[in-house]
C-alpha cells in the first residue's frame, strides 16, 4: 500500500527504479510552498507537452493550501483518462506503460495519468496478403490503432473489447475482440480460460500467442488464421470468430480456423464469383501438386514408368542421360536448393531479392542442367512446386505445404506410388482428426450437413454474395 | 450437432464408412467369385445381395438398440461367457483386417511393386491400419467422408466410360437359377462394423442403411455386368482382379496415365485400409485396449497377413463364409431368443 508520507513512497520507487536513468522523479511545491507534489513517468514514452501544458502549469496554477490530490485531479488535471492508485505494484506498473504518476504529500493514494506516447509507425501498407483491388491498409505495431482500424469497420455497441496483459515480465497488452451477438459465448469463455492460464515472461508477436494457445502442437498445419488486413479481421468477426489482437505486433489472430477459410484471400469477396470459384480450384490443385509432384516424379520414373506413355517415358530416360545422381537425390538436392533461394530470398532487403530469385531460378538452374548435375526435368518439377506455394494466400499454410513435401518424397522413395497413397491416406486422416475450437478443420468438406450445406457455398466455388447472406458455422445459434 | 458437444457421428459418416467397407472388398472380388459360382446370372445375384445384406443390417441396428454389440453380449450372456464371445468377435475383426491387408499387399505386388516381398508390404499396410486404429472415431469418420466421394466420384466416372463401351456387346443378365455358395457372401464381413458403431451415431436412419446396401448391391452388380461383357463368364472366373481389368479399360488422356489400373486400386485400398483399420480399432477395444494394446493387435494382424503360405483369395474361400455364417447370423438369432424369453418373463 501506498503511505501518506511522500518521502517513504518516494524512497520506494527510487529503490524499484534504482538504475533506471530515463525515469523521470519531478517534485515541486505548490500552495505557497506548503504541499508537496511528485510527477514520475519515463522519458520519451509519455506526452512531454500534456505534462506540462495540462498537468503542472494548471496544477501550479490552481492549488492552494488545504488542496487534496483527488480535488486537484478533479479541478486541474486536463487529461482524458485518470485512475486511483492505491499500492506501490500498481503505481511501477503505470510508469512501466507510460503514463505518469502522481503522488501528493499526506495522500495515501496516487493518480495514474494516462500520458503514454509511444514510438510508432503510421498506418501502413500490406506487404503479405496484397490485393490488385481491394483495401490497401494493414495492422500496426500499436494494438490501440489495430482496435481502432477495426471499429472503424464495424460501428455497433456488439464489438466488445476485453484487453488484459499477459506475460510476467513483458505485460504485453493482449485485446480479445468479438461480436456478442454473433460469436459462440463457449467459444469466447474457451479463449477466456485459455488467457487466463497463460504463464510466461512476455509475449513478443502474435505468432508466441497462437503457438501458446494451440492444443494440436504437434501438426504442422496451422490452427489459428494470422492476418495483417482490418478488412479480413473485420468479415471475421462479422462470420462469428474471435480476434485476438497482441500489443507490438501488426498481426491478429483469427480463431477458429478451417483449411478452406486458409484458401481464402480477402480480394476473394471484392471480385466477380466466376473468376474467384476459378482461382479457388486453382489454390486447391497448386496445394496438392506442391505436396505430391515431386514425390509422383520419383514414383513414375524410378517405379511405375510403365504407367506413363512411353513417349513421355522415353524423354524422361533421355533427360537423365548421363546425370550422376538418383532420380530421389536429384529432386531432394533440387527441392532443398530452391529453400535456400526462398530463405535467402526473404532474408535479404527486397531490391536484392529479386535479383537473388533471378539469379537462383534462371542461371544456377541452367548451369547446372547444363553442367549435367542434374536434369531439366527436376528443374521443372521443383520451379513448379515453388510456383504452386505463392497461389497460397496463407503463409502459415505455405510452410506447412512445404513441410509436407518431403515425408512424401521419402515415402515414395522406398514404396513408389504404394508409399505416396500412404502418405496422402496419413495426411487425410490427419487433417481430418484436426479441429480449431471444436469445429472440424475439414469443415465444410466434412459433415456439411450440419448447416444444410450453407458453408459449403463458400468453399471451393464461391457463390455470388447474394447467397452468402446467411450465417456461418462459426456464429451462435439462434435463441442461445 | 455441434461438433464439440459429443463424440458421436453422423449418419452420414456411417453411410460413408459402410459404403467404403462394403463397396471396397465388393467390388474387386465379388464378381469373380460369383461369376466362377453363378454365372450369367451374377449381376441379380449382387443386387439380390445387397438386399439382403440391407435387411441384415436393419435388423442388427434393431437388436443393438444403440448400445453396442459387445455389451449387449455380456448384459445377455452373463459376464464370462460375453467375454468370451467378445474374444471370438475380436479374433472375426483381426482376422478380416488381415485378410483385407492380405489382399491389397498381394494386389500392390501384382500390379505395382512385383520384386517387394509380401511381408514388407503387409507391414506397411498393417502400419496405416494402426493410424487409423490409433485416430478417434470422429477423425476417421470424418475422413471416411471425403474418401467415400473420392471412391464413389471416381467409380461412377470410369463406370461411365466402360459402360458406353459395353453397352454395344448387348450383354444381359441371366435370370438366377442357381444359388451363390455361403463364401460369395464377401459383403457381409462389412456388417460386422454394425455391431460397434450405431452405438456411436447420433441417430441411425434404417431406411438409410437398407438403400446404401442396395446400392452397393447394385453398383457391384453393374460391375459384374461389365466384366461379363468384356471378358465372358470364363474370362471373368479366371481373372485374378476382373474388376480392375474391365474398369481399367478406360484410358486417360494419353498425355499422362495410359490406364486407370494403378489409380482403380488405390481407390479400392484407399476403402480397404478404412475396414481394416476399423477392424483393428474395435479389435483392439474388445482384446486390450489402449495405445499398447493396438500395437499387440497390428502385430497379431500382420503375423497372420504376412506369414501365412496361403494366399488371400484361398484364406478367404476358406474360413470368411462358415465364420460369418456363424457370427452375422447365428449369434445375432442367439441373442435374439434370450432377449425374447426374457421379455416373456
Amino acid at each position: 500500500m501506498l503511505s501518506s508520507d511522500l518521502k517513504k513512497n518516494e524512497a520506494a520507487l527510487r529503490e524499484a527504479f534504482a538504475d533506471c536513468e530515463d525515469v523521470v522523479f519531478r517534485k515541486f511545491s505548490v500552495g505557497e510552498g506548503q504541499r508537496l507534489i511528485l510527477m514520475i513517468y519515463i522519458d520519451n514514452m509519455v506526452l512531454g507537452d500534456v505534462i506540462y501544458a495540462a498537468v503542472m502549469t494548471n496544477i501550479m496554477q490552481r492549488a492552494h493550501q488545504d488542496s487534496t490530490l483527488s480535488e486537484l485531479v478533479e479541478e486541474a488535471v486536463a487529461v482524458g483518462e485518470v485512475k486511483q492508485v492505491e499500492d506501490l505494484q500498481t503505481a511501477k506498473d503505470a510508469i512501466l506503460v507510460g503514463d505518469t504518476l502522481l503522488l501528493m504529500d499526506g495522500s495515501s493514494y496516487g493518480a495514474q495519468l494516462s500520458t503514454k506516447k509511444y514510438p510508432s509507425r503510421g498506418v501502413g501498407k500490406v506487404e503479405n496478403e496484397m490485393v490488385v483491388q481491394g483495401p490497401k491498409e494493414a495492422f500496426t505495431e500499436q494494438i490501440s490503432t489495430n482496435v481502432v482500424l477495426i471499429r472503424r469497420r464495424i460501428r455497433d455497441t456488439k464489438l466488445k473489447v476485453r484487453r488484459q496483459r499477459i506475460g510476467k515480465k513483458g505485460k504485453s497488452d493482449v485485446a480479445l475482440m468479438y461480436l456478442s451477438d454473433r460469436a459462440k459465448p463457449e467459444t469466447v469463455q474457451e479463449v477466456k480460460k485459455e488467457l487466463d492460464k497463460l504463464s510466461v515472461s512476455a509475449l513478443y508477436d502474435s505468432g508466441y500467442l497462437e503457438q501458446l494457445l494451440e492444443k494440436n502442437w504437434k501438426s504442422v498445419f496451422p490452427m489459428m488464421q494470422i492476418t495483417e488486413r482490418p478488412d479480413k479481421t473485420a468479415a471475421a468477426l462479422l462470420e462469428g470468430r474471435i480476434v485476438l489482437a497482441v500489443d507490438n505486433t501488426p498481426f491478429c489472430i483469427l480463431l477458429p480456423v478451417t483449411l478452406n477459410l486458409l484458401f481464402q484471400a480477402a480480394e476473394d469477396y471484392y471480385d466477380r464469383w466466376q473468376l474467384v470459384s476459378a482461382l479457388r480450384m486453382l489454390r486447391y490443385l497448386a496445394a496438392w501438386i506442391a505436396i505430391t509432384l515431386p514425390a509422383l516424379y520419383i514414383s513414375m520414373a524410378v517405379f511405375q514408368p510403365q504407367m506413363l506413355p512411353t513417349s513421355l517415358a522415353l524423354k524422361i530416360a533421355q533427360s537423365r542421360e548421363g546425370i550422376p545422381f538418383s532420380v530421389v537425390s536429384e529432386v531432394v538436392m533440387m527441392e532443398l536448393a530452391f529453400e535456400l533461394l526462398r530463405e535467402a530470398g526473404v532474408r535479404l532487403p527486397s531490391p536484392v531479392s529479386s535479383t537473388m530469385g533471378i539469379v537462383g531460378g534462371i542461371i544456377i538452374g541452367s548451369a547446372a542442367v547444363e553442367a549435367g548435375i542434374v536434369s531439366p526435368m527436376s528443374v521443372i518439377i521443383s520451379s513448379l512446386c515453388g510456383i504452386c506455394t505463392f497461389l497460397i494466400p496463407n503463409p502459415a499454410l505455405v510452410s506447412a505445404i512445404r513441410l509436407m513435401k518431403y515425408p512424401m518424397i521419402l515415402l515414395s522413395a522406398m514404396f513408389g506410388l504404394l508409399g505416396l497413397w500412404v502418405g496422402q491416406v496419413v495426411m487425410l486422416l490427419h487433417l481430418a482428426s484436426l479441429k480449431s475450437f471444436g469445429i472440424p478443420y475439414l469443415y465444410p468438406f466434412v459433415s456439411p450437413s450440419v448447416r444444410d450445406f450453407e458453408d459449403l457455398k463458400d468453399s471451393l466455388i464461391r457463390f455470388p454474395l447474394r447467397f452468402l447472406q446467411r450465417s456461418s458455422i462459426f456464429e451462435r445459434r439462434k435463441g442461445k | 450437432m455441434l461438433f464439440s458437444d459429443n463424440s458421436k457421428i453422423s449418419f452420414g459418416q456411417l453411410a460413408a464408412i459402410l459404403f467404403l467397407a462394403a463397396f471396397s472388398s465388393g467390388m474387386l472380388f465379388l464378381p469373380r467369385l460369383l461369376v466362377e459360382q453363378v454365372g450369367q446370372s451374377a449381376p441379380l445375384w449382387a443386387v439380390f445381395m445387397g438386399a439382403l445384406s440391407g435387411i441384415w443390417a436393419v435388423a442388427l441396428t434393431l437388436l443393438c438398440r444403440g448400445t453396442p454389440f459387445f455389451v449387449l453380449l455380456q448384459f445377455t450372456f452373463g459376464r464370462k461367457i460375453g467375454r468370451i464371445l467378445a474374444v471370438f468377435i475380436g479374433l472375426r475383426l483381426f482376422f478380416v483386417a488381415a485378410l483385407e491387408i492380405r489382399l491389397t499387399a498381394e494386389a500392390t505386388q501384382q500390379i505395382l511393386l512385383p520384386q517387394t516381398p509380401i511381408w514388407a508390404l503387409s507391414g506397411v499396410l498393417v502400419l496405416l491400419a494402426w493410424i487409423f486404429a490409433r485416430t478417434e472415431l470422429e477423425g476417421v469418420a470424418r475422413a471416411a467422408e471425403i474418401c467415400g466421394m473420392v471412391v464413389f466420384l471416381f467409380f461412377i466416372f470410369t463406370f461411365l466410360f466402360a459402360a458406353a463401351q459395353a453397352l454395344p456387346m448387348g450383354q444381359m443378365p441371366d435370370w438366377p437359377q442357381q444359388m451363390p455358395r455361403s463364401r460369395a457372401l464377401v459383403l457381409f464381413p462389412s456388417l460386422l462394423l454394425l455391431f460397434f458403431l450405431p452405438g456411436r451415431t447420433v441417430s441411425v436412419s434404417k431406411r438409410g442403411l437398407f438403400f446404401l446396401y442396395l446400392a452397393v448391391g447394385i453398383a457391384i452388380g453393374a460391375i459384374c455386368w461389365l466384366c461379363l461383357a468384356f471378358f465372358g463368364t470364363m474370362g471373368t472366373a479366371g481373372r485374378l482382379l476382373p474388376t480392375i481389368s474391365a474398369l481399367g479399360r478406360v484410358s486417360g488422356t494419353g498425355l499422362f496415365l495410359s490406364g486407370t489400373e494403378g489409380l482403380l486400386l488405390f481407390v479400392w485400398m484407399s476403402g480397404s485400409m478404412f475396414f481394416s483399420g476399423l477392424c483393428l480399432h474395435f479389435g483392439t477395444r474388445l482384446f486390450w485396449g489402449g495405445s499398447r494394446g493396438a500395437i499387440l493387435s497390428a502385430g497379431l494382424v500382420w503375423a497372420i497377413a504376412a506369414l501365412t503360405q496361403k494366399n488371400g483369395f484361398l484364406l478367404q474361400d476358406t474360413w470368411c463364409g462358415p465364420l460369418d455364417l456363424l457370427l452375422l447370423i447365428g449369434l445375432p438369432l442367439l441373442l435374439w431368443i434370450f432377449r425374447k424369453k426374457e421379455d416373456c418373463q
